[in-house]
């Protein structure tokens, strides 16, 4: 489903991530670990397509296409999500509203038959019952307010409305309570399935306990030093990253 | 500089003369002559006057306006019907070309808890001198000017303890055209002690110059929501100036939707005047092509335990000017005040101008008082954002820019209102 060869990329003419390879098939999940400021975040926006990250070289190919080629808009089209680290608030937008645009614009793009705001409620409804969220969000603005938590939860009500083929999660786990980490680790194995695949980026190992990923990478000074099971997280949060920080 | 003193003193006469020749109602004769008197010390404000920083009031003064007194034109009660918002039909005061119109009104939804009479004929003693003295402090010669030329104003009177269910429509129509024509309405309205009323405020003009002044006040626990609604035409000058007094406990919230004008300017003077009153008031305005909306607020705490909460959200677009010019002033001995003035401005075009100028004067130690503002284009994460999500970029943009003003909107709670607000001011972004 992605498989990417060799990217470099960076920001502002720096380079962060170095020469990253990386193949995710259908139903996999795998987790890219590693400490801040060692190219984890940059790997998400080169991937979503974020105008402020360059890319240098490498290729990336998601669903048989050049994704790299594809504008920000149509990775979306084409099932790709980004959750978000720092997820973005957007007061007087309607959670229900833009939910509804998202839900629609993807429908258009494959060709389906758009739903009024009405059949739209009953998704919507159905999405938040089996994520156990609240039916306030509905009501409010985008992000607007919301506890880090709630911001965390919107995203994946975001990832349940869209279904999308391939679910990049930046750190979903940073700033919750153990509790909030659940619901939103719950939350994405519900969402999980043998049709599509998850990309979780993480600093903490603490996050991988909930979701099990069968890869785990470990991602340092912009490249993938090693590779393993979920074994290997285990073995991370006994040592740290500090063994290979010293390489 | 020599000629802006000439034109002033030139505008000064001009209106001086007018007066001369204005033959007062007797039992408002008190409150012309204070005016009048106060229009000498006032005088029309000059180039830089610190009142009218962003506002350019010379072609105004250049204008040969008259204000209109006797029987106004005689509007059909088929136009009138068309501006009465749904479920306001018997709750409606009519100001045609700045006199209230008894036959054009009907209050009668309130089944005597709120009564509606002309001014000149229900003037008591103490309102005419509560008048006359906040005329002889006025500092804005607009508002003294309507106190000088006003003659068929309405007193509307909502009881001690009413709960009203249906808002009181306020309806200024002004079938002027061109700036020959003047209008110098007057509201007077008091709401009694704990009782609870929304007032729907609509101007619609169709282009002369209006000069209105509201006196609103709330007596203690009265509950008073207020929306505004200023839709006068495009060729339009639009002068107001609202005056609220806040007795103890008393509780006002206001959304006003400014649609611009060729020149409009709202003045809102509030007095918190007893212990624990709260004021909010939001403000939105969309502008386009040459229109111009300003805003000048001056607010009062002048008892401990007050509360005062202003929002201007401001979206600029062609050649279009906004301002937020606020103040707001801790009397001595106002402790425990809070109050927060914000004001946000959206530019979308690179000639469209937008001024802020909030203030703070404090004279009492013990307070929580904030002020922010903003001036901003659209914000590109947010755009983007929205793109990552599969929403195609002049979607997002659209959303965004009506987002900014529907926070504004949601706060008005009589649905009518908010439809027409919404369709006032969002119709414009559409056409973009």
């Amino acid at each position: 489903m992605l498989e990417i060869k060799d990217l470099r990329a960076g920001i502002n003419g720096t380079e962060i991530v170095k020469g990253i390879s990386l193949t995710v098939n259908k139903g996999e999940i795998h987790a890219v670990m590693g400490p801040n400021g060692h190219g984890k975040s940059t790997l998400s926006k080169v991937l979503i397509g974020h105008p402020g990250y360059s890319v240098l070289s490498g290729s990336v190919t998601y669903g048989g296409k050049d994704l790299l080629a594809m504008e920000p808009e149509t990775r979306a089209l084409e099932g790709l999500f980004l959750a978000y680290q720092y997820p973005v608030e957007i007061p007087g937008v309607n959670n229900a509203e833009f939910l509804r645009m998202a839900y629609n614009a993807k429908l258009k793009h494959e060709g389906k038959e758009q739903v009024d705001p009405l059949d739209f409620e009953d998704i919507l409804t159905a999405k938040m019952d089996l994520l156990g969220i609240e039916q306030k969000f509905r009501e409010r603005s985008v992000n607007d307010g919301f506890s880090g938590g709630e911001k965390k939860k919107n995203e994946i009500l975001q990832m349940a409305v869209l279904e999308p083929r391939l679910a990049v999660l930046d750190e979903i786990d940073s700033g919750l309570d153990i509790d909030a980490l659940k619901v939103v680790a719950e939350g994405v194995n519900k969402l999980a399935s043998k049709d599509n695949a998850i990309l979780a980026i993480t600093h903490y190992p603490r996050l991988l306990q909930y979701l099990k990923p069968q890869f785990v990478h470990v991602l340092i000074r912009g490249r993938i030093v090693r590779s393993g099971g979920y074994d290997l997280a285990h073995e991370l949060e006994e040592t740290g990253y500090d063994r290979y920080l010293q390489d | 500089m020599a000629t802006a003193v000439q034109d002033t003193s030139a505008t000064s006469s001009r209106l001086l003369e007018l007066y001369g020749k204005f033959a007062a109602h007797p039992r408002l004769a008190a409150l012309n002559e204070a005016a009048a008197k106060r229009f000498a010390e006032v005088g029309i404000p000059g180039k830089r006057h610190e009142m009218f920083s962003f506002v350019n009031l010379r072609e105004l003064l250049a204008a040969p306006f008259e204000f209109r007194h006797g029987a106004a034109k005689t509007v059909a009660e088929s136009e009138i019907r068309k501006l009465v918002f749904a479920g306001c039909e018997h709750s409606l005061i009519a100001m045609v070309d700045g006199r209230y119109e008894p036959a054009l009104s009907d209050v009668t939804a309130h089944n005597g808890a709120v009564t509606a009479q002309p001014l000149e004929q229900a003037i008591t003693t103490p309102i005419l001198e509560q008048l006359v003295k906040d005329t002889q402090s006025e500092t804005d010669v607009f508002a003294v000017l309507n106190a000088m030329f006003v003659s068929g104003g309405v007193l509307i009177e909502v009881k001690n303890g009413a709960d009203l269910s249906t808002p009181i429509q306020i309806l200024h129509l002004s079938t002027g055209e061109g700036i020959t024509t003047a209008d110098a309405p007057r509201v007077v309205i008091s709401v009694g002690a704990n009782a609870a009323a929304q007032v729907a405020e609509k101007f619609a003009g169709s282009g002369g110059f209006l000069n209105a002044v509201t006196n609103l006040s709330l007596g203690e626990g009265a509950n008073v929501q207020w929306t505004r609604l200023q839709t006068d035409a495009d060729a339009g000058f639009h002068f107001s100036k609202t005056h609220i007094r806040m007795a103890r406990d008393s509780r006002f919230k206001g959304v006003a939707a400014a649609n611009g004008g060729k020149l409009a300017r709202h003045n809102c003077e509030v007095r918190l005047t007893g212990e624990g009153a709260e004021l909010t008031q939001f403000n939105a305005a969309v502008l386009d092509g040459a229109e111009q909306s300003h805003n000048y607020f001056r607010i009062h705490h002048e008892a401990p335990n007050c509360v005062s909460y202003e929002v201007f959200k401001h979206l600029v677009m062609g050649r279009s000017a906004a301002s937020a010019d606020t103040t707001v002033v801790v009397h001595p001995g106002a402790q425990l005040t809070v109050s927060d003035q914000l004001i946000n401005n959206l530019m979308l075009s690179e000639e469209a101008r937008a001024d802020t100028k909030p203030n703070l004067m404090i004279y009492a130690d013990d307070v929580k008082c904030k002020h922010g503002a903003t001036v901003g284009r659209l914000d590109e994460n947010q755009i983007f954002y929205m793109v990552s999500r599969g929403i195609p970029a002049d979607r997002a943009r659209a959303l965004l820019t009506a987002g900014f003003v529907k926070s504004v909107l949601a706060e008005v709670a009589f649905a009518p209102v908010a439809q027409e607000a919404a369709n006032l001011l969002l119709a414009k972004l559409e056409k973009k």
